[in-house]
């Protein structure tokens, strides 16, 4: 439709993004089936609370810490230290060197997980790992 | 020479009207970072409604200059420059050029100016995430978020192309009577 100089648009031509068609109603169907779908077929949360936290930071090996005990955690990041607190089987960042601290603003969790993007840390909120082969009394 | 250089240096209509529309995305783009965030992520992007309109009435490379300008300006002002905020926002809007050049080569008109945010709001917001992903977190439970993204941004693209669609049809003569002073 334009060639050359910005404005060769024919008078009229951009009318036609005005009116609703077919197409767009296409599209709206096609996106909430999408996410219909999505939401359909995930799996139901497990009613279990977390046991671990599976902690990511900067490349490095996940470290699995428990739940079960309360404490005090510095993490180094890609930019430098991330300070988490675990409490009554809830986490959350207390302190970072991240700019804008959404990880200290979105406070404790309990579920999910928690991300410093700058900081590039994860905590991942895990119910039991650990699967016995055999029990001895 | 001399002339060659000259003519370069003084701003051309088209330059003009690009500074005026960036200035329209930039001041959206300002007004939204300020809004608190109700969830962290995710913000209305209501200056997607100017680079629709930017395609649709000027074309792609009108569009790319408003779009680029948008992120620059927009992150010098709030001191984002080349954190990943701004890198995020950089890719959003590469994901955003790309489809909408992709909708210009197909030639086929299919989406109105409607369809078209819906498209651009889940371009940008699939752009970032990738991106945050390969780049930032390559964590899979972060893919647990995406399609939760891309519903905000569903909806999001739906309010601000019905915005779209009024601006449009409220402005139809004015627009009009514009294009032809500029042609």
């Amino acid at each position: 439709m334009s060639h050359g100089k910005h404005t060769s648009t024919a008078s009229g031509t951009w009318e036609g993004y005005t009116r609703l068609n077919l197409w767009d109603s296409m599209l709206v169907v096609l996106c909430l089936a999408a996410i219909g779908g999505w939401y359909w077929t995930r799996p139901p949360e497990s009613g279990k609370k977390p046991t671990h936290v599976l902690i990511t930071a900067a490349n490095k090996p996940t470290r699995e810490i428990s739940l079960l005990y309360d404490r005090t955690i510095n993490i180094r990041g890609h930019l430098g230290l991330s300070t988490i607190r675990i409490e009554n089987g809830k986490v959350r960042f207390i302190k970072s060197v991240c700019r804008n601290k959404v990880c200290i603003h979105s406070g404790w969790h309990q579920h999910g997980g928690v991300a410093c993007m700058p900081n590039r840390v994860t905590l991942e909120l895990k119910g039991h790992t650990v699967e016995y082969d055999a029990y001895a009394y | 020479m001399t002339s060659g250089t000259e003519k370069a240096l003084i701003p051309q209509r088209q330059d003009v009207l690009i500074a005026w529309l960036t200035a329209l995305a930039i001041t959206i783009h300002i007004a939204e970072a300020a809004l608190p965030p109700v969830v962290p992520g995710i913000k209305p992007g209501l200056a997607n409604i100017v680079t629709v309109v930017s395609f649709i009435l000027f074309g792609w490379r009108v569009a790319a200059w408003v779009i680029l300008l948008r992120v620059l300006v927009g992150s010098l002002l709030l001191g984002t420059f080349l954190s990943p905020t701004f890198i995020l926002s950089f890719c959003g809007g590469i994901s955003v050029l790309a489809v909408l050049g992709l909708v210009k080569l197909s030639r086929l008109r299919l989406f109105s100016a409607f369809g078209l945010s819906i498209l651009m709001a889940i371009a940008h917001i699939s752009g970032q995430f990738w991106v945050a992903y390969w780049l930032f977190i390559p964590h899979s439970t972060l893919l647990n978020l995406y399609p939760v993204l891309v519903t905000a941004a569903f909806f999001m693209g739906t309010l601000s192309g019905l915005i779209t669609l009024r601006l449009l049809k409220i402005g139809q003569d004015k627009i009009n009577s514009r294009l032809k002073s500029l042609t």
